[in-house]
């Protein structure tokens, strides 16, 4: 099995600060690396040294006879994962330091689950990926920095793992780098972080190391520590997204920039004058990016779910071209129509799929749909126009990707 | 955003997507705390209106006394409404008879009152407390947890959730059980709890209880429905409960925390997890709650 190694672990009474604080900042992690790449070590590891594991917990995962813990157990939680001794699901882990609560999704690594890895990787700011110093990048690797750059992720920290089992060389870091760089193209808004680790003995995981004096940068988690807190756009002109109505009363999200009570909205010709403003149940004057808003006034009666209202002029089309994931079952060519999702807009979407489909490929393709959606030229940009494709008769989510393009 | 600011948000966007994708969802109310945050998340979610979802609280018959009143306060004060619904009933219904153990949990049993419910009153959603802290098994499931008309989790089939963009369409018969604090630790609640000042029952701070003491030192509360032995030994204790459950199978922990801010201290230098400290019911097995939640439960 995967991840069972010997690694000593203790507990430390002195780490109560990194606990309980209640103006951390959120950062959203996630990790991906092949099969047997040290993905639930790392994790071990980071959750251990952090202190985030209960000592009942520890007891779970220590297998009888003597202090080797297999920590693929925190994070492998399902029947079939642990029989299979892979990770198949998404499973979602806590662990805070002084400033921050991180999230850490731990995605699968194996080619059959690139689905899953895909949906845990969409909504975090930052990447682990994990690369064997052992063995040249495999093609899964490629698929996963194919992702990372689908999704525009913004910070990669490419570990290069098991270092100890090379000497701590120099070179086969080196010989590494030479080979992702050759596939990898971070985009203009892409930091890459490299780091050589051992995740069994823990150089460069949480500890700094005397062993590899030919890198003076930080650790794993010194790097996650200074990743700046995610700041949404806040210069941007505000846009408003309608959740629904209730009691006369209009609900919806600051999808980006400042709502103010006093800002004039608009909708395609027509035009919103907000009269009185709640964020989160509080009553407000103005609203941030991604907060939730209840909205008050005479002109509640033109809302309507799925609707964006904002300040500039957006693109309208019946016609867009999109980057998927295809997360259904094999599909043939041919006609075929789903439900599209984009924020709280619902669509009939028609598709003409050229060739066959299958789990997991990454494939551009355009979409027909019932009514016109609208889309800011700069959210496409920034990769924020999003969907999700669901089938009419199993409500299965099929599909999920980026808008590249719309047609008027 | 602090963190505090980005959960509560979280949750309720996850609130109104359930009120404005579903036409009779549920808030399944147990009178723990992480139910009593989800009443105070819906208030603000919907604020100045009222909550639009009714409250369903399934009744185990070993509800802590303190629980049914601290609920039937809430729901009065708060002008709610409430469907009850009794575990009994459904045993009876299928000729179940308590388990004769020393410690008779109606924790499974819970599911078929569910499940019940779900098909009496017609509800198409059930929004729920737990959290992806809590156990391996709920740290894989989404958000919008699809359940078949059978009421069956497919943990190896859910929907993929990119973007936390929630996909509710079901048919006739099929139901989504909701989870807004599935980011949530518990700290995180009780932080939470501090800061918006929200009221708990008093089961949750320090109290002197009459209890049964395990030999592994768990300490359970003395009430009619343990099938005590002789040998038991009885002790009067400073406790508090960590968690909510039955009488039967919820222990409780000694402590001396009598308010919020002192409970935050005792939990950030505790070394146990919540539910290894307090339920019985998770001990049994290493897939209890996976098991459970194939078949039904919360």
């Amino acid at each position: 099995m995967t991840g069972s190694v010997k690694l000593e672990w203790k507990i430390e009474n002195d780490k109560d600060i990194f606990k309980g604080r209640t103006n951390m900042r959120i950062l959203k992690v996630f990790t991906c690396g092949n099969v047997d790449d040290g993905k639930s070590t790392l994790l071990g590891r980071l959750l251990l040294d952090s202190d985030s594991i209960s000592v009942d917990i520890l007891h779970q995962l220590t297998e009888p006879g003597g202090g080797v813990l297999n920590l693929a157990l925190l994070t492998d939680g399902l029947r079939a994962e642990r029989s299979m001794g892979i990770t198949i699901d998404v499973a979602y882990k806590f662990f805070t330091t002084k400033h921050t609560k991180y999230i850490l999704v731990d995605t699968p690594g194996h080619q059959e689950y690139t689905r899953n890895m895909y949906a845990g990787a969409s909504e975090c700011e930052v990447a682990i990926i994990l690369i064997d110093a052992l063995k040249p990048i495999e093609a899964q690797t490629r698929k996963h920095f194919e992702i990372m750059e689908t999704l525009g992720i913004k910070h990669l920290i490419i570990a290069v793992n098991k270092m100890d089992a090379v000497g701590f060389e120099h070179a086969v870091f080196l010989e590494r780098q030479t080979e992702v760089n050759a596939v990898l193209n971070p985009q203009e808004n892409q930091h890459v972080h490299w780091i050589p680790i051992s995740a069994l003995t823990g150089e460069n995981v949480v500890e700094s190391t005397q062993a590899m004096p030919w890198y003076p940068g930080p650790t794993i988690l010194e790097c996650l520590e200074s990743i700046p807190a995610f700041i949404d756009t806040h210069s941007a002109l505000p846009l408003l997204e309608i959740q629904g109505i209730y009691e006369g009363t209009a609900y919806g999200k600051v999808l980006q920039g400042t709502l103010d009570v006093k800002n004039t909205l608009y909708h395609g010709t027509q035009s919103l004058e907000i009269e009185e403003c709640y964020v989160n149940g509080i009553p407000s004057m103005v609203a941030a990016p991604g907060d939730q808003v209840t909205l008050l006034g005479s002109d509640i009666q033109i809302l309507a779910r799925g609707q964006q209202w904002g300040l500039e002029s957006p693109l309208r089309g019946t016609e867009c071209t999109v980057e998927l994931c295809w997360m259904g079952d094999t599909t043939e060519p041919g006609t075929m129509e789903f439900i599209l999702r984009r924020g709280t807009a619902e669509r009939i979407a028609r598709v003409d799929l050229p060739i066959r489909i299958n789990p997991n490929d990454i494939q551009q393709i355009t979409l027909n749909l019932s009514a016109p959606i609208d889309v800011l030229t700069d959210r496409i940009q920034a990769k924020k126009e999003r969907i999700i494709l669901i089938d009419k008769t199993t409500n299965a989510t099929v599909a999920a990707g980026i808008i590249k393009q719309i047609n008027q | 955003m602090d963190h505090l600011h980005y959960l509560e948000t979280e949750a309720i966007e996850i609130l109104r997507e359930t009120a404005f994708q579903f036409e009779r969802p549920v808030l399944l109310f147990s009178g723990g705390k992480d139910s009593i945050c989800m009443v105070h998340l819906a208030r603000l979610a919907f604020a100045p209106n009222p909550i639009p979802f009714t409250l369903l609280h399934i009744d185990t018959g070993h509800n802590f006394t303190e629980t049914l009143s601290f609920r039937d306060n809430l729901v009065q004060t708060m002008g709610l409404s409430i469907e009850v619904r009794s575990v009994v009933e459904a045993m009876r219904k299928r000729e179940i008879l308590d388990p004769k153990v020393k410690f008779p949990s109606r924790n499974a049993m819970q599911s078929f009152a569910l499940l019940d419910a779900i098909q009496e009153l017609n509800i198409d959603a059930c929004i729920g407390g737990g959290r992806r802290d809590e156990d391996k098994a709920r740290a894989k499931e989404r958000i919008f947890s699809f359940r078949d008309h059978e009421g069956t989790w497919n943990p190896l089939s859910q929907r993929p959730e990119p973007w936390t963009m929630l996909n509710g369409r079901i048919n006739p018969g099929e139901n989504v059980r909701v989870f807004p604090l599935s980011n949530w630790t518990e700290l995180d609640v009780w932080n939470y709890i501090q800061r918006e000042q929200i009221a708990l029952p008093s089961l949750y701070f320090t109290h002197e209880r009459l209890c049964v003491e395990l030999p592994d030192g768990a300490l359970m509360a003395y009430n009619p429905y343990l099938r005590l032995e002789s040998t038991d030994v009885l002790v009067e204790r400073n406790v508090r409960f960590r968690t909510i459950g039955d009488m039967t199978c919820t222990a409780a922990i000694p402590s001396m925390a009598s308010s919020v801010e002192e409970v935050i201290t005792e939990l950030n230098q505790t070394q146990l997890s919540e539910r290894g400290a307090t339920r019985l019911d998770d001990r049994i097995s290493e897939a209890g709650m996976e098991d459970r939640k194939r078949q039904g439960y919360f």
